[in-house]
């Protein structure tokens, strides 16, 4: 009887180990991969945000149980990427193990046909209210032809594991002698006011002692308007891109919108007195029907200090 | 560590308990995983003829961020063909618990309060006349119901599927 007693302390005390039922205890899914060999930049950059909607077509919904995110698709994005060059951009609603798209690592299958490095923060765990079966991670990540030191991706807004915003910070070495660091973010969508605030505030805290030029990116979900008050928390330490370029270049990307419905909701800051602006544009016709976001542009360089 | 150390000194502090009656009352250790959490349940339960209440704290750990919660559950379990002591006995069971996880993230709390009903069946196995052990599976609902300290258009109150299964070990008195 007192060795079956002990044999059941044991079980007990062993069987309170990952004995889930139904729900992931993945907490915070962030990881980089430098796969191509040290590249150095001169300083100037091309620079890009672009929210890919899981690799879904630009009407489509990610969320109803159909299924998107096929190799076709995918390479149209790569396809929109080599024809312009750039040096590093900034994707959102990237999927990661999610049920309902063909490929499970899009990141990776992206980067390797890009010859670029790259980087994955979740933002939230999927749930969706029509299809409880589905499961999987959509977030944020970061191309490189640089190489990629670091990277974070804390919280800036929690409410609960399927309902919560994170913002990837990844650290890129440009050279030897030069780093910055790309925030890529995705705010919720149709938050209240006190959310928005929350969640750019806890951008700022978690960046304001860095003495690294950063670039702010992301699909912020709020309509640009000059003098916008959550848009303008960010001045201080940060430009907004649409602020700074030309005249005609801000009328021509707010003419057409990032967002299918005409609304600007992508965003490139540049942290202040770190870096030069040349142009700020919106891709190319022939790449708008990828997504229900249109990728927006900077031409920028790193000022030496 | 901390978990496994307290694991083992509720057990020992339940099956320190002598009897006092006679096998009217329980003292159970069982191990839950739900949908959300995974606890410790140290309960009594009374019985009266096939018909079995049984109730306890919870004490346990939330899946996702890891944080210790405490709850409470009650159980109701009947055995259609009686308790006997020398076969194994099954029972149908039907669970009510509660327990609250509030999330802190800088200065955004959300405060959690989750309630969940599951229905099901289990087994006793009578390891001899005072130590059985115990089994159950069960499926039921959810209801979350939240308090947040900033504005929000997040539900209040959210509802899902609940699931149980347990395991443990049992002293009649």
């Amino acid at each position: 009887m007192k060795n079956i007693l002990i044999i059941f302390i044991l079980l007990l005390s062993a069987s309170c180990e990952d004995f889930s039922l139904l729900e992931r205890d993945q907490e915070n899914v962030f990881f980089y991969e430098n796969i191509i060999e040290n590249k150095n930049s001169t300083g100037n950059l091309r620079v890009a945000t672009f929210n890919i909607n899981l690799g879904f077509c630009s009407t489509c919904n990610p969320f109803n149980g159909d299924i998107g995110g096929d190799f076709e698709h995918l390479d149209k994005i790569i396809n929109l990427i080599n024809s312009l060059n750039f040096d590093i951009i900034s994707l959102q609603e990237v999927a990661h193990n999610y049920d309902a798209t063909v490929i499970k690592n899009q990141i990776k299958y992206i980067a390797a046909r890009t010859n670029m490095n790259y980087a994955y923060g979740m933002n939230r765990a999927i749930q969706t209210g029509s299809n409880l079966h589905l499961s999987g991670i959509v977030g944020n990540a970061v191309l490189s032809k640089y190489e990629i030191v670091s990277v974070e991706n804390p919280v800036i807004r929690y409410i609960d594991y399927y309902n919560q915003n994170h913002c990837l910070n990844v650290r890129i070495k440009l050279n030897p002698n030069k780093e910055i660091i790309i925030l890529n973010s995705h705010l919720q969508a149709r938050s209240t006011n006190e959310e928005k605030e929350i969640q750019i505030r806890n951008i700022i805290n978690e960046n304001t002692n860095s003495n690294i030029p950063i670039i702010l990116s992301g699909d912020f979900n709020i309509n640009y308007t000059p003098q916008n008050y959550f848009l303008s928390l960010l001045n201080e330490q940060f430009h907004n891109s649409l602020d700074i370029i030309s005249d005609s270049e801000r009328l021509e990307v707010l003419k057409n919108g990032t967002y299918i419905n005409g609304s600007t909701l992508d965003y490139l800051f540049l942290s202040k007195n770190n870096f030069k602006i040349y142009s700020g544009y919106i891709v190319p016709l022939e790449f708008r029907n990828i997504s229900d976001h249109f990728a927006y542009i900077i031409d920028i360089s790193l000022l030496e200090k | 560590m901390k978990f496994k150390f307290i694991i083992f000194l509720i057990l020992l502090n339940s099956v320190n308990l002598y009897p006092q009656a006679n096998g009217e009352i329980d003292v159970v250790i069982e191990n839950i995983s739900t949908t959300k959490a995974i606890f410790l349940y140290p309960s009594i339960g009374f019985n009266s003829s096939k018909i079995k209440i049984q109730g306890g704290m919870l004490i346990g750990n939330e899946y996702v961020n890891s944080n210790t919660i405490l709850g409470g559950q009650i159980d109701f379990m009947f055995f259609p063909n009686e308790r006997d002591i020398k076969l194994f006995n099954f029972y149908f069971i039907a669970n009510i618990n509660y327990f609250n996880n509030p999330q802190r993230f800088n200065t955004s709390l959300v405060k959690n309060s989750i309630y969940q009903i599951t229905l099901g069946y289990g087994f006793e196995y009578f390891l001899s006349k005072s130590i059985f052990l115990k089994s159950n599976i069960g499926l039921g609902g959810m209801v979350e119901k939240r308090k947040f300290n900033f504005d929000t258009n997040d539900p209040i109150n959210k509802y899902g599927f609940a699931g149980s299964v347990s395991f443990g070990l049992g002293y009649r008195l």
